[in-house]
């Protein structure tokens, strides 16, 4: 039977979003449902992520407006699905469109229905139920799709029969209609993702926290509290007295690891934002007292640990090592009652507002649905997978991302959807590009010759720019600019609305240049070029300044010279736009074969992802074995076989006819780019040239050998790595097992190799099984068994495994004894091991800088590779048609690395499944006229893109990258960069002043 | 003048690393002075010293080269390009009497928000100790 | 003949030989290059008068014959027109006389693709230096007392400048003329390029007989240029003695030496930087942004370019943004031929502001113009 070349997303977080587009982007129609108003989900939500503190909103919401107007996702908000039929391939779902009361085709978003309705103080479910909404509400100013939403539950009209209609009247474009009834539709998708997501713990049964006093909030509610779009505009205060907090406590694990409530695991992202939360309240002000009660800090993630160590360092957060007994009130205070653990003693603590960090859990209601379609959830409730298989479900055609699948943080989030979107892709790849469909542009107007008539845009974005710039100032100032011919303020130019100002403004004022005032043109450029595009501006015609991270983010406390300096960005930004031209994009052909690089679990998972989706794969590996560092695990957390796993990945390698294998081979003399690359595999015996179009860098790590650190001898001292290798024939009564053992220390090592504290207490558990007799310690600085692996910390507690903790500053001493101070009793114990074994961080291939150059892609300080955005990019590079998976991207756990490989794979076949890029815009380009053909440009290219034709530099546009090194270095100026010519940059450095 | 004279600094980023490692310094809030204006450019390469003399004649107290580490161009080899250009032009400019500190190069990566924050702060002192370019004060003449 | 002979020549024909100097050997090699069709036109320097000369481009053996004779105070670089003569033909032949500064331009533009060297004949003249035509007047009527407009010929010989006019000789010592600030022009005091090596035959008196011209050969083309002159009857050669070989390495030493005086004479470090700023801010302060510095440059490849891209008179700046452009440019590939000087009409000692330049840049990267077809460090390629 034929397969359906469209796909159904189940949620609209970022998972689903990230899947959505993804999807669409390689070739399938993609239904986007969300039961809420608004796609955006949690993270629409969050003030920022950790561990750059980026603003969430703002990295997010350009996923939103580009998921909403591309022409291959159908965003359906506000919509349940109801049921599933039929089989892998050709499903069909039954959804419910819920009825807003709002004709979405009429209702522009404007708000004034909401502005009327006279039904307020209803909670806000956006703002967690500290804010307010009416009756008639769009959830938040970013919302995709922006449009109005009548609450029948408290409208007057449908909850009291009473006759209102305020909004109706209030709605000059008739889009409310109160008779409109819920529709049905059936979909015919090809695949089924859940991204279902999870929901905040609810901590109303947690009494002894008092959850329902005014001033002990969640960590989502505090959130909301900080976030400039919140109900407080930012302002952090007590909603008891309206005083700002001086001391916050934030209380760890609430609904988490609580087997009490039926809840074992850790939810994996609490620590982060917790420490996140209160980085960004001492950023608000600085003297605000802030202590952390944790048990474990967890800091399981690239770069958390260093996140920690700020918070720690840098702005002196008290962080606490206790599970908190209780917090009651008196004299209108609220203290906190807890167990030192340091101390070992009780305590008694007074605050002006309790946070608690709940914990991540699923709804009843998606449950329910889940497991009617057939699909199994495992004992924590969430959908079941399998260590291999991370994104898959135990139907056919029916896949789960995000936190759907377990506790996980954005960028896995992130990476699983991209994973399940590469799944789907494979499954379905003979449907690829039946049901889709290619946006039509307006044709471009002509704005050669012509005087530029220039919008400008200043976005306040919150109070990321407004708090500090003076922005009517600004677009005062900019009214004053020659050639302006229009400009204005808007709160957040990146949403739908903000968008629609633009496009609005294009037609209506005949704009033929657009100037943005706001963030960085890294992120947001690509938006507002389609919003351009769209309204018949060639996207060319618009210029950014950054007034954001190169001023307002920068100058927090100067904000007259803030004010100052953004106008000059600004007045730079309208000196370059007066005289930019419109560009032209051609199609660069992509070679669709693939290049993986290492043959692990990793490298071998993406091969095959790519392979399925019928690419065909260079698979080179370094050493004469494919199974990377996972043949030589033994056994698996969850109890799953390795041996198996790693057999049959290599088994199915190996039968592949797409995969072609090089063992002992070494990729060198890579040259090209996205779509032709080319390169050498060298191995002793031959040599042989490769072409392929996109290339995966799944490198891997090794673990670190600790030379030098307790005695490490390989013998009586091992590693962690080691003891894997011959646990069944240990031979010991007693054994010591130290954590940390060269990680979370020095540079590069700084991290937590998130995996070490999981190896460790999985095996403890494996010799106890053996021999219940042995006597095991595991001296650690916190247990880091994250997620769903907290049952095995419990359940080697059980089985009688001692843990010590130690600090850095008391290490333990290894000699014939093994000597710590355990705080617990209060003194030093020795401990006379066996064996002794060492839990060592994974570190970074040696050869990853040597990679990295060829590929022209970056490493972190810690010497992994370093993607093209932490948080919503987690498998790409900034350097297109290059991914990285597994390890090479830093220490994970093998569901992880397989999930990426995934991503990767998924990643990379849309360009290959597309067949072609959109060439460079900004290439090089001589005037013929000029050039006098003195070939310096020829020598300067270093891709070979410019050669001397009749007397003349021609430019190969294919090959040209853009860099505009030949254009510095032609004498006449007859060489030049386009969007980056001689004349635009001058014209940038003469307006960079005011005298 | 009460207030405290804030050099004026052009500063040429390049769109892979040190433009990408001034974003990062924003979204760290890695405090500056207010001294500098940013000229985005694909790659350091493209850094004409034509530019860099149209700012020195303008009255910037100095301008920065900023681009890839050596060896991590995002274009192979215009990192390498723009030093030996930056090495002619500091010749030039220090024979016809402009102070050394008045150009600079300096590499940032991506993700050295830090270190951009902080070769920024020194720059400007380094500027404010030895004042106004008399460049500048020609002009005002 | 080989690579590396040094002979002495002379033309056979009487009339060349009485006319032009040294023999008239260049003039013989000038219009055999034509006869025998080696090129398809040649540049001579046409004399109007013993101070003004006009070259000319042509492929007419008479028109070849009238240029004869050494002309000192006529100094013209020709490189950009045998520039023309390229883009005009970029598949001809051209022969021409070259002095150091004509022949390093000619290899600078080479190397920017303007000029075909392979199909270039450079006869090299031994240059000891020109002499500006309006001071060399002034200097006729105050040190020498002759009305220019009497003088027939001039000559170089043993260090000093020979004058005559139908009536009478007058020799003074270079020396004390240029002390009384008359002679060659400045930057051929501190030239040190005295025999153009670089191109296919180095001519000249030094070391030779009377009515007879040194030779050396450094080509291939350099062989083919004589052989073809032989070839043709149109001249004659003998091996040079020892004698006259050691006198030419003599005299070329000595006017390096001379060069070299001459340099740390003119070009005395301005230590102090602020003292330096205002030098370079109070010479360039007089430019009228003509822009014919730029067209008479030899090394200059562009029509059209950044040094007036990237100059605007609306900026109003103190010195022009013209000039630094130049400055940057020419770093690497000025050869101190003295035309900017020659043309300036604000009296910019601009070879002086580009030489002090490009000796720093030139000593940094070890690279002379001009001498070879090495590239410049501008063009530096991986």
């Amino acid at each position: 039977m034929e397969k359906v070349g469209s796909v159904l997303v189940v949620g609209g977080g970022v998972g689903g979003i990230q899947a959505s587009l993804d999807l669409a982007d390689s070739g399938y129609k993609v239904y986007l449902i969300e039961h809420r108003p608004s796609i955006g989900g949690g993270m629409a939500q969050l003030d920022k992520t950790f561990p750059t503190c980026d603003c969430s909103l703002c990295i997010e919401s350009p996923k939103l407006v580009e998921s909403s107007r591309h022409p291959n996702i159908s965003v359906l908000g506000y919509t349940e699905l109801l049921s599933v039929d039929g089989e892998s391939g050709n499903f069909i779902a039954k959804i419910k469109k819920k009825t807003r009361h709002v004709d979405i085709n009429i209702c522009t978003g404007c708000g004034a229905c909401a502005q009327k309705c006279v039904v307020k103080k209803i909670p806000s479910e956006f703002d967690e139920g500290i804010g307010e909404r009416k009756a008639i509400y769009i959830p938040f100013s970013q919302a995709v799709p922006n449009k109005a939403t009548i609450d029948i539950d408290h409208c007057r009209i449908f909850a009291q029969n009473k006759i209102c209609k305020v909004c109706q009247k209030a709605c000059t474009a008739g889009a409310i209609d109160f008779d409109l009834k819920d529709e049905y539709e059936d979909l015919n998708v090809g695949a089924i993702l859940f991204a279902t997501g999870a929901v905040p713990y609810d901590p109303s049964e947690l009494k002894q926290y008092l959850p329902d006093h005014p001033d002990v909030l969640t960590a989502m509610q505090y959130e909301r509290l900080m976030c400039a779009n919140g109900p407080t505009i930012g302002h952090v205060k007590r909603f008891s007295d309206g005083e700002e907090p001086k001391r916050i406590a934030f209380i760890q694990c609430v609904g988490s690891r609580n087997p009490k409530i039926g809840i074992e695991y850790c939810s994996a992202v609490c620590c982060n934002y917790a420490t996140k939360e209160s980085i960004i309240t001492k950023e608000h002000n600085m003297d605000t007292d802030i202590s952390i009660f944790y048990m474990d800090y967890r800091a399981c993630g690239k770069g958390f640990e260093e996140f920690y160590k700020r918070g720690q360092d840098d702005y002196g957060i008290n962080y606490v090592r206790s599970r908190v007994a209780e917090v009651y009130e008196s004299d209108g205070n609220l203290t906190i009652k807890y167990e030192d653990l340091a101390e070992a003693r009780v305590k008694e603590e007074q605050f002006d507002m309790v946070i608690l960090s709940v914990g991540l859990s699923q709804s009843k209601e998606t449950q329910e649905l889940i497991t009617s379609i057939g699909v199994d959830l495992n004992r924590f409730g969430n959908v079941a997978t399998t260590i291999d298989h991370p994104v898959e479900t135990n139907v056919n055609g029916i896949f789960v991302c995000g936190t759907a699948q377990g506790p996980k943080d954005i960028p896995e989030t992130v990476a699983q959807s991209s994973g399940a979107a590469g799944k789907i892709g494979s499954l379905l790849s003979e449907s690829r590009n039946t049901l889709t469909t290619k946006k039509e542009l307006p044709p471009e107007k002509d704005v050669l010759g012509l005087e530029p008539r220039i919008g400008v845009f200043v976005c306040h974005c919150g109070i990321n720019i407004g708090g500090i710039v003076d922005i009517p100032g600004v677009v005062e100032y900019v009214k004053t600019i020659p050639n302006v011919v229009y400009a204005t303020e808007v709160p957040y130019a990146c949403s739908d609305d903000g968008n629609k100002q633009i496009f609005d403004k294009i037609h209506e004022l005949d704009l033929s240049r657009v100037v943005m005032a706001a963030c960085t043109p890294r992120t947001h450029e690509p938006l507002f070029h389609a919003t351009c595009a769209e309204a018949g501006l060639n996207p060319f015609l618009f210029e950014f300044a950054n007034i954001r991270e190169h001023c307002s983010w920068i100058h927090m406390n100067e904000k007259e010279k803030a004010t100052e300096k953004a106008k000059e960005i600004v007045r730079m930004s309208i000196a370059k736009a007066r005289l930019l031209e419109p560009l032209g994009r051609g199609e660069i052909p992509v070679n669709q074969k693939a290049l993986v690089i290492g043959a692990g679990i990793s490298g071998m998972s993406a091969a095959l992802d790519l392979a399925a989706g019928g690419f065909p794969v260079y698979l080179v590996e370094r050493t004469g074995e494919l199974g990377g560092l996972l043949k030589d695990i033994t056994s698996l957390p969850n109890g799953e076989d390795p041996k198996q796993i790693v057999g049959e990945t290599i088994k199915r390698v190996e039968e592949n006819k797409l995969i072609t294998v090089y063992p002992n081979s070494e990729v060198s003399d890579v040259s090209g780019s996205v779509g032709n690359f080319k390169a050498k595999v060298i191995s002793p015996e031959k040599e042989e040239e490769i072409d392929f179009g996109i290339a995966i860098i799944a490198t891997g790590g090794e673990a670190f050998k600790p030379e030098g650190y307790y005695g490490y001898d390989g013998k009586r001292v091992i590693t962690q790595f080691e003891l894997e290798k011959i646990i069944d024939k240990v031979e010991a009564n007693t054994i010591v097992m130290i954590q940390c053992v060269g990680a979370r220390e020095e540079a590069p090592r700084t991290y937590c190799s998130k995996i070490c504290c999981t190896e460790a207490v999985k095996n403890a558990i494996r010799i106890k099984k053996q021999k219940p007799k042995t006597d095991i310690f595991i001296l650690y600085k916190d247990i880091r068994t994250y997620g769903t692996n907290e049952v095995l910390y419990t359940k080697a507690r059980e089985a009688g495994v001692i843990f010590v903790r130690y600090d850095d500053e008391r290490k333990p001493v290894v000699n014939e004894y093994v000597d710590v101070y355990d705080e617990f009793i209060g003194e030093n114990i020795k401990i006379k091991p066996d064996l002794v074994v060492l839990s060592t961080p994974m570190v970074p291939n040696d050869d990853n800088a040597e990679v990295g150059k060829m590929f022209k892609v970056p490493l972190a300080p810690t010497k992994f590779f370093f993607e093209a955005h932490v948080k919503l990019r987690p498998v790409d590079f900034a350097t297109d048609g290059v991914y990285l998976c597994g390890l090479a991207h830093g220490p994970k756990p093998i569901d992880e690395c397989i999930a990426q490989a995934s991503a990767a794979a998924g990643r990379a076949s849309i360009p290959l499944a597309a067949g072609k890029v959109i060439a460079e815009a900004i290439v090089a380009s001589p005037d013929e006229e000029r050039c006098v053909g003195c070939a310096i440009c020829e020598d300067k290219c270093a891709y070979l893109a410019v050669t001397i034709e009749d007397g003349k530099a021609v430019v190969n546009k294919a090959m040209c990258k853009g860099c505009g090194t030949c254009v510095t270095a032609c004498p006449t100026g007859a060489m030049e960069q386009l969007h980056f010519k001689n004349n635009q940059i001058l014209a940038q450095v003469k307006h960079a002043f005011a005298w | 003048m009460e207030e405290e004279w804030t050099p004026k600094i052009t500063l040429f980023c390049c769109n892979w690393c040190s433009y990408a490692g001034s974003d990062d310094a924003g979204v760290g809030r890695k405090q500056q002075p207010p001294s500098t204006r940013t000229i985005r450019v694909m790659c350091s390469g493209r850094t004409d010293p034509g530019f860099v003399l149209t700012a020195l004649m303008e009255g910037s107290d100095a301008v920065l080269f900023t681009g890839c580490h050596i060896g991590d161009c995002h274009y192979i080899s215009g990192n390498y390009k723009a030093k030996k250009r930056f090495e002619m032009l500091k010749e030039i400019l220090d024979e016809i009497g402009l102070e050394d500190e008045r150009l600079q190069l300096q590499w940032i990566s991506a993700s050295e928000g830090s270190e951009f924050a902080e070769y920024i702060r020194k720059v400007t002192e380094e500027i404010k100790a030895i004042g106004p370019s008399p460049l500048r004060q020609e002009w005002m003449k | 003949m080989n690579i590396g002979d040094r002979i002495v020549a002379w033309s056979k024909d009487e009339e060349i030989k009485k006319e032009g100097a040294s023999g008239g050997l260049v003039t013989s090699l000038l219009t055999a290059s034509l006869k025998g069709e080696l090129a398809d036109e040649v540049i001579a320097l046409q004399k109007i008068s013993e101070f003004e000369g006009v070259p000319i481009r042509t492929s007419n053996v008479d028109e070849v014959l009238k240029c004869s004779g050494s002309l000192h105070a006529a100094p013209i670089n020709l490189t950009k027109f045998a520039v023309r003569f390229f883009e005009e033909h970029p598949d001809g032949a051209l022969a021409l006389p070259a002095k150091p500064c004509d022949a390093r331009g000619i290899v600078e533009q080479a190397k920017r693709k303007k000029i075909n060297l392979e199909k270039t004949y450079l006869i090299g003249l031994n240059c000891g230096g020109t002499m500006p035509p309006i001071t060399t007047m002034e200097m006729l009527e105050k040190m020498y007392e002759i009305n220019p407009d009497d003088v027939i010929e001039e000559e170089i010989e043993k260090g000093k400048l020979i004058f005559k006019t139908k009536n009478e000789k007058k020799a003074i010592s270079i020396d004390e003329l240029e002390e009384a600030g008359y002679g060659r022009r400045e930057n051929c005091r501190y030239c040190e390029t005295n025999i153009p090596v670089m191109t296919d035959v180095a001519c000249g008196n030094w070391g030779a007989g009377k009515n007879e011209t040194f030779v050396e050969i450094f080509t291939e083309k350099g062989i083919k240029l004589m052989n073809n002159a032989i070839e043709l009857g149109l001249i004659e050669t003998a091996p040079a003695t020892e004698k006259g070989i050691k006198i030419r390495e003599k005299t070329n030493s000595v006017m390096e030496k001379v060069a070299k005086k001459w340099h740390e004479k003119i070009f005395v470090p301005i230590e102090d930087r602020l003292e330096r700023f205002h030098y370079y801010m109070d010479v360039m302060e007089d430019c009228i942004d003509c822009e014919a510095c730029k067209y008479v440059c030899p090394v200059c490849a562009c029509d059209e370019s950044k040094c007036i891209d990237f100059y605007d008179p609306i900026d109003s700046y103190k010195i022009s943004i013209y000039h630094l452009v130049r400055l940057l440019h020419l770093s690497d590939s000025c050869i101190g031929c003295g035309q900017c000087t020659d043309v300036c009409p604000a009296e910019i000692p601009l070879t002086i502001l580009h030489r002090r330049i490009a000796d720093r840049i030139q000593a940094k990267y070890n690279y002379v113009p001009g001498m070879d077809m090495k590239i410049p460090p501008s063009f530096e390629v991986e």
